[in-house]
């Protein structure tokens, strides 16, 4: 049985171990998650050494790689920032103004969303820039992230510790600070995570179509649909082997925040004074 | 099973006029061709549609049974992710062009399988210790869980997400259509955008928008159909 805190029971990794801790534990626990990490790290590292090494078929996906993994880490930020930002504000502003910031946004998960980057990008011709493109993307990751977050953050309110603190009068500024914002961070995170493998998706299908990354920049989609066209099978494997580990990975990774973080969210939820 | 399917049509009326005045007021503003693009969209849907459906009826009925068998299912669900649609029709249309239309099936089938199958295997451990626990205990078993509880179960919770797995396979559709030559409106979308025609490019897109929305709710008036819990949704 445990102490009370400042005893021996201090040594005990239950109460060593502070919330980041044991949500990373929970990550790591879950094995598609771990799997996933691993394969990130690996594609990372194989993709710089590939820009280092380069030559080959293998070099050429690992360099288009990087075209790739770039753009969705740009894209997938921008999604989420642009999700959380939307969940927060209809979460802040009240029911109403919710209800009217959350409708458009789940009508819109239910769309074939990721046709809007191949539309805009055969609308700004084979010059376009790179930055529009990240721009359509992330567009097109926000609105389930912002579903998500919000699902996150409605749970987080009902929580009882917060109307606890709210009846000991602890004000809002306190409370949002000292109980909502640490326990929401994880949670949150977990649904931006969402936003990666989406920009990932839509540009890898606008550049199969030809219409994704501009002219001269090769991502793992243009070297796909290439092949494809060319009915090359040897060049096709390497740049689509790549993209299905990396959206496995990814996904494997979000399954596995999403568990462990809901989980780390009701153990932490004691909030903090 | 008609007056739910007329509700759920009826509730995406609003939706679908306003796509197709977007889609109007779009073709208008690029050029004075508006109604021939709105009339182009609109002819090649069927095409899509005749390659969406399939797809998505095979796919759901058969994760939804390998989901809750396991084993394969589980397989199934789990490489689920490395395989959008459009990665699948890549693969096919590189290595095994011989039959494209069984292909093109295969290519958007497999993806609503692969989600299916991971939700019904969730619906089926849910219900273990609940009501396939109580249906052993007055002696069910075998074929008849399977087919009476354990399949309704695991179809359900399959067509709960058909929501996204129509807006996939309609996305999908799109490289299957370019990828193998076939008409449609996911063909017709492609070319307008590489020849920069936004009016048609746009129909061709509304259109789409269109029949996901229309997919969505007949399969969620299916789903109320087979799960009464879902009619209220």
């Amino acid at each position: 049985m445990h102490g009370p805190a400042g005893t021996e029971s201090r040594t005990d990794p239950h109460w060593r171990d502070g919330p980041w801790q044991k949500a990373g534990q929970r990550l790591t626990a879950h094995r598609p998650a771990a799997a996933g990490l691993t394969v990130l790290a690996a594609l990372m590292l194989a993709v710089a050494a590939g820009l280092v090494a380069g030559g080959g078929p293998v070099g050429a996906a690992l360099a288009a790689g990087h075209q790739s993994l770039s753009f969705t880490l740009l894209a997938g930020l921008g999604g989420a920032a642009l999700g959380l930002l939307w969940a927060a504000a209809a979460v802040a502003l009240g029911e109403r103004a919710e209800r009217a910031m959350m409708a458009p946004a789940a009508a819109l998960t239910g769309l074939p969303l990721a046709l809007a980057l191949p539309l805009v990008g055969g609308l700004l011709g084979p010059q376009r820039g790179l930055a529009p493109m990240v721009m359509v993307a992330a567009l097109i990751a926000a609105p389930a992230v912002a579903v998500i977050a919000r699902d996150e953050l409605r749970a987080l309110l009902r929580r009882e510790f917060l109307s606890a603190a709210q009846a000991a009068g602890i004000p809002n500024g306190r409370r949002l600070r000292r109980h909502i914002l640490p326990n929401a961070v994880l949670p949150l995170a977990a649904a931006a995570w969402t936003a990666l493998p989406r920009a990932l998706m839509a540009e890898s299908l606008a550049s199969l179509l030809g219409l994704g990354l501009p002219a001269g920049v090769t991502g793992w989609g243009t070297a796909i649909g290439a092949a494809a066209r060319a009915g090359d099978a040897v060049a096709l494997a390497g740049p689509a082997l790549l993209l299905a580990l990396t959206l496995w990975a990814l996904h494997g990774v979000g399954d596995g925040m999403r568990l462990a973080f809901a989980t780390a969210f009701s153990t932490t939820a004691g909030g903090r004074r | 099973m008609l007056r739910l399917v007329l509700r759920r049509v009826l509730a995406v009326v609003p939706a679908l006029l306003g796509l197709a005045l977007a889609a109007a007021v779009v073709a208008a503003l690029a050029g004075p061709g508006w109604v021939e693009a709105l009339g182009a969209a609109l002819a090649a849907l069927p095409a899509t549609l005749a390659l969406v459906l399939p797809a998505l009826a095979l796919g759901t009925v058969l994760g939804a049974l390998l989901g809750v068998m396991g084993g394969a299912g589980a397989v199934l669900g789990g490489v689920g992710p490395a395989m959008p649609g459009f990665l699948l029709a890549a693969v096919f249309a590189a290595t095994l062009a011989k039959a494209p239309v069984l292909l093109g099936l295969a290519a958007l089938a497999l993806p609503a399988a692969a989600q299916a199958a991971t939700l019904a295997g969730r619906a089926r451990a849910g219900a273990e210790d609940t009501v396939l626990l109580a249906a052993r205990g007055r002696g069910m078993d075998g074929s008849a869980l399977l087919w009476r509880l354990v399949l309704p179960l695991g179809l359900s919770a399959a067509m709960g997400g058909l929501r996204s797995a129509v807006a996939g396979t309609v996305t999908a559709a799109v490289a299957v259509e370019s990828l193998f030559g076939r008409t449609g409106a996911g063909q017709l979308f492609v070319e307008a955008a590489r020849a920069g025609d936004t009016g048609m490019a746009f129909a061709a897109l509304a259109g789409m928008c269109g029949l996901t929305v229309l997919l969505s709710a007949l399969g969620g008036a299916l789903h109320g159909f087979i799960d009464p819990r879902a009619r209220m949704a």
